[in-house]
């Protein structure tokens, strides 16, 4: 009972967000100069009347309001300049589809490449092979996005061409999905190690060994399980990031997902995309917390949600 | 033995499968091409006609829907959906007769009801291009299903390249109602009566284009499958063409250009020019007001040094039309003109600058007041700090701040910047579209007024003979090279990847990439 009706007051609080999130980046959104536009052969008297046309001359409570309204009827408009005319909705479902599609992908590679190695690592700190892994993952963390798909673009497609360049020809998904999963591997990987490496020395762990329980029962029974808690922490925003897709992922391979429009949006001043993928990406951040938190629970039942 | 009866058996099925095809299907899908090329981004990607403005947009437009005239393989206008066109004596109307087999992809016929809509629409969606053809039609009506009668203010030679250009195409009225803001978003939402259809739009991926077999020239094209990649990276679409997984692309990294200039890389003519914008409107600095001031601004200049700096093909300016635009006798208009200022004397210009300078009352710069320099990207940045490198080097002007404006169109539009970057990009191949931009107070965002040029202007686009507009434009450039509303600093050129080993007839045109035409080689 204790938990549901917490579970509720998050939701409540989660909302509160939301509402906080859409009302600023509205009124931040239209304190960028410039509007949807803007373009070399515009004229004044043009864009006067295109400005007109979308309601946006009127003062930006009025279009708040209006924006609003709309919004809790399930209407968010449409695209001024990425994809004109097309409604938003339409356009976030699609291309979050296609996000989602890599995002799982490297979601999953991720994980079972960052907690396996991860372990590995803590478990035999300073052998050889905790070396090698912690080194490698230094570099994969330290590389930029752009610099990984490069050098997968070039050795892959273009030198060896056994992928393609772009992601809607076969296996067009590989070389996006190493780009996407390559940090949160590594991140994972460092958590992971630095995690096991904490737990290990807990006292319950030498007096669960002192009582006789075989290496195997504590280290994966107890030991793993317990340092999983700081990896789920994490889990949550990086499932909703990574479902979401990357901007350097999306653009270099040419992924029609949700990743791009984060920055595209902004630069073209595109309103109702701005909005669009906001609120969306909010309410995914929001929910994935929620769901760590509830994870928390399961995974050590001594935490209270208070 | 019994692997050798399946294989025997497998082998007479698909040879009877085979034989029972017709051979002219065979051949004719074996003539076909199927071709993928990378032409623009999905936000540049606007193939409605009456509101894209963009070369990848207007491009892509080119291939689905077709006009009075269209680009033919020559690069030049020629008639397209129109079988005829008659001029009256004093020039004013033109009667265009359409082609007798001409549909949409839904099979209903073309008519010129679908033009005077098409028309009628551009200039209510009050986009870039709504004004192409009110600049110089006066009206336009449709008596019967197949004749279009235009009727012109004065007489115009380029309207062949107004009515070849995409804002000017047919759009059918049942589906711009029913689809408003969504017209021609997908690939459901329009009829074409271009040579392709488009058949898939999987947004910030992919178009594809197929032929149509309705199309009245479709026997005598090649490609039946056209494959449009949607891309802004340009490494992505090198790496694409590298490893042959596209035939063309509009994107080549600057730092890759070198290495691919004999592996497909081609440069165009740009058809633009690239200049330094002075405001002489209400808000601009007064200082800039002054003709001597703007002429020193201009001739001190190091238009070499901004060149080699761009490291890109670029051609000197200095005249306001770019080169590529030749007479009877093959002289370029470049050469026909007289040059704004001495090309081969850059000192001697600058000695002609301080002096102007001092003559305007800033000698040695002194006094010269603050102004503001507005550019929208950092490409621009670097060329105009270089430009004010120069201005305080050679002039010992110091006061003027380069910013880069995200504001940028719509200030310099209101006219409230000092200094701005300005280039004007050609729609067609008419000199008269170059010489527009300064005309007119829609585009002309220096506020620069002058009967003179009017009066220059309105001659070269009366006359339908060559060498009299020629003169005609002549005269407008010396009156800019007098008046220096903007300094001329360079002409881009266009560059784009072409696989020329395996294809030919590619036209490319005020920088419009169509792929009609290809051919296998």
């Amino acid at each position: 009972m204790q938990t549901i009706r917490y579970i509720v007051k998050r939701i409540g609080l989660a909302v509160i967000s939301l509402f906080a999130i859409v009302t600023i980046t509205f009124f931040l959104m239209n304190l960028l100069p410039g509007d949807p536009f803007m373009s070399e052969k515009a004229t004044a008297e043009n864009r006067a009347i295109l400005v007109a046309k979308y309601g946006l001359d009127q003062p930006v409570y009025i279009q708040y309001g209006r924006y609003l309204k709309n919004l809790l009827k399930g209407d968010m408009g449409t695209s001024y300049v990425l994809q004109k005319g097309r409604p938003v909705a339409t356009i976030i479902f699609e291309s979050f589809a296609t996000s989602m599609q890599l995002g799982v992908r490297a979601l999953v590679l991720a994980i079972v490449l960052g907690v396996s190695l991860g372990s590995i690592a803590g478990l035999r700190k300073d052998k050889p092979s905790d070396g090698v892994i912690r080194v490698l993952s230094s570099i994969g963390i330290s590389m930029p996005g752009y610099v990984i798909a490069s050098a997968l673009m070039i050795v892959l497609a273009v030198n060896l061409k056994v992928l393609p360049v772009t992601y809607n020809k076969p296996g067009g998904w590989i070389m996006p999905m190493i780009t996407l999963a390559m940090y949160p591997t590594c991140y994972l990987i460092r958590l992971t190690r630095a995690s096991i490496l904490e737990v290990m020395n807990q006292d319950y762990l030498t007096t669960e060994r002192a009582k006789g329980m075989s290496e195997f029962i504590v280290v994966f029974v107890h030991a793993l399980k317990n340092s999983l808690i700081p990896v789920i922490t994490y889990l949550g925003p990086l499932t909703a990031s990574i479902l979401t897709g990357g901007f350097v992922a999306e653009t270099v391979f040419n992924v029609p997902g949700l990743g791009r429009y984060f920055v595209s949006s902004i630069s073209s001043r595109d309103y109702t995309v701005i909005m669009g993928v906001t609120v969306f990406y909010s309410s995914l951040i929001v929910m994935m917390n929620l769901l760590c938190d509830i994870l928390y629970k399961i995974v050590d039942p001594r935490i209270t949600l208070e | 033995m019994k692997r050798w009866n399946k294989t025997l058996s497998a082998a007479l099925v698909l040879g009877m499968a085979l034989s029972s095809v017709p051979a002219s299907v065979m051949a004719e899908e074996a003539e076909k091409l199927d071709i993928t090329v990378a032409g623009g981004s999905e936000d540049a990607m606007d193939v409605n006609t009456a509101t894209t403005s963009t070369l990848e947009g207007l491009s892509a437009a080119r291939h689905l829907f077709e006009g009075l005239y269209k680009i033919g393989e020559s690069g030049e206008p020629e008639l397209g959906q129109a079988a005829s066109a008659e001029i009256s004596e004093d020039g004013l109307t033109w009667t265009f007769t359409l082609r007798d087999d001409i549909t949409w992809s839904d099979g209903q016929p073309v008519t010129a009801q679908d033009f005077i809509f098409g028309f009628d629409n551009l200039v209510e969606q009050a986009d870039d291009y709504s004004s192409i053809l009110t600049g110089v039609a006066s009206g336009w009506e449709a008596p019967d299903d197949a004749t279009i009668v235009i009727t012109l203010a004065n007489p115009c030679g380029f309207l062949p390249s107004v009515l070849a250009f995409p804002s000017t195409y047919p759009a059918r009225k049942d589906y711009v109602e029913q689809y408003g803001d969504a017209y021609a978003a997908d690939p459901e939402n329009a009829v074409y009566n271009g040579a392709f259809v488009m058949t898939e739009w999987e947004h910030q991926s992919e178009m594809v284009m197929t032929a149509r077999e309705d199309y009245y020239d479709a026997d005598k094209l090649e490609v039946g499958t056209l494959r449009w990649m949607l891309t802004s990276d340009a490494s992505s679409a090198l790496a694409a063409f590298e490893s042959g997984d596209i035939i063309y692309s509009d994107l080549c990294p600057d730092e890759e250009k070198p290495r691919m200039m004999d592996n497909g890389l081609t440069f165009a003519p740009g058809n633009m020019n690239y200049c330094v914008m002075f405001n002489q409107g209400p808000d601009g600095n007064d200082v800039l007001k002054d003709v001597n001031v703007r002429k020193a601004l201009s001739l001190a200049i190091d238009r070499e040094r901004i060149i080699a700096i761009r490291d890109l093909n670029d051609e000197l300016g200095f005249t306001y039309m770019c080169s590529g635009f030749t007479n009877a006798d093959g002289t370029d208009f470049t050469e026909y003109a007289d040059p704004w200022y001495d090309v081969n004397d850059y000192e001697g210009n600058c000695e002609k600058a301080k002096e102007l300078l001092a003559e305007a009352g800033y000698a040695n710069g002194e006094g010269f007041p603050s102004l503001r320099y507005i550019v929208n990207n950092n490409d621009r940045k670097e060329v105009a700090e270089s430009i004010v490198n120069d201005w305080k080097e050679v002039l010992g002007i110091d006061t003027v701040t380069v910013e880069t404006d995200d504001n940028f169109f719509a200030d310099r539009s209101a006219g409230t910047y000092d200094i701005a970057y300005y280039g004007w990009y050609m729609d067609y191949t008419d000199l008269s579209n170059m010489f527009s931009s300064i005309n007119t107070m829609d585009t002309n965002n220096a506020f620069y007024s002058s009967e003179a040029y009017h009066a220059a202007y309105a001659a070269a686009t009366a006359t339908p003979d060559q060498a009299e507009q020629w003169e005609h434009y002549k005269e407008c450039e010396a009156i800019l090279a007098e008046d220096a509303p903007v300094a001329v600093v360079l002409h881009a050129m266009s560059s784009y990847l072409f696989d020329d080993v395996n294809y030919k007839d590619l036209v490319y045109s005020c920088g419009n990439y169509i792929f009609t035409y290809v051919k296998a080689v």
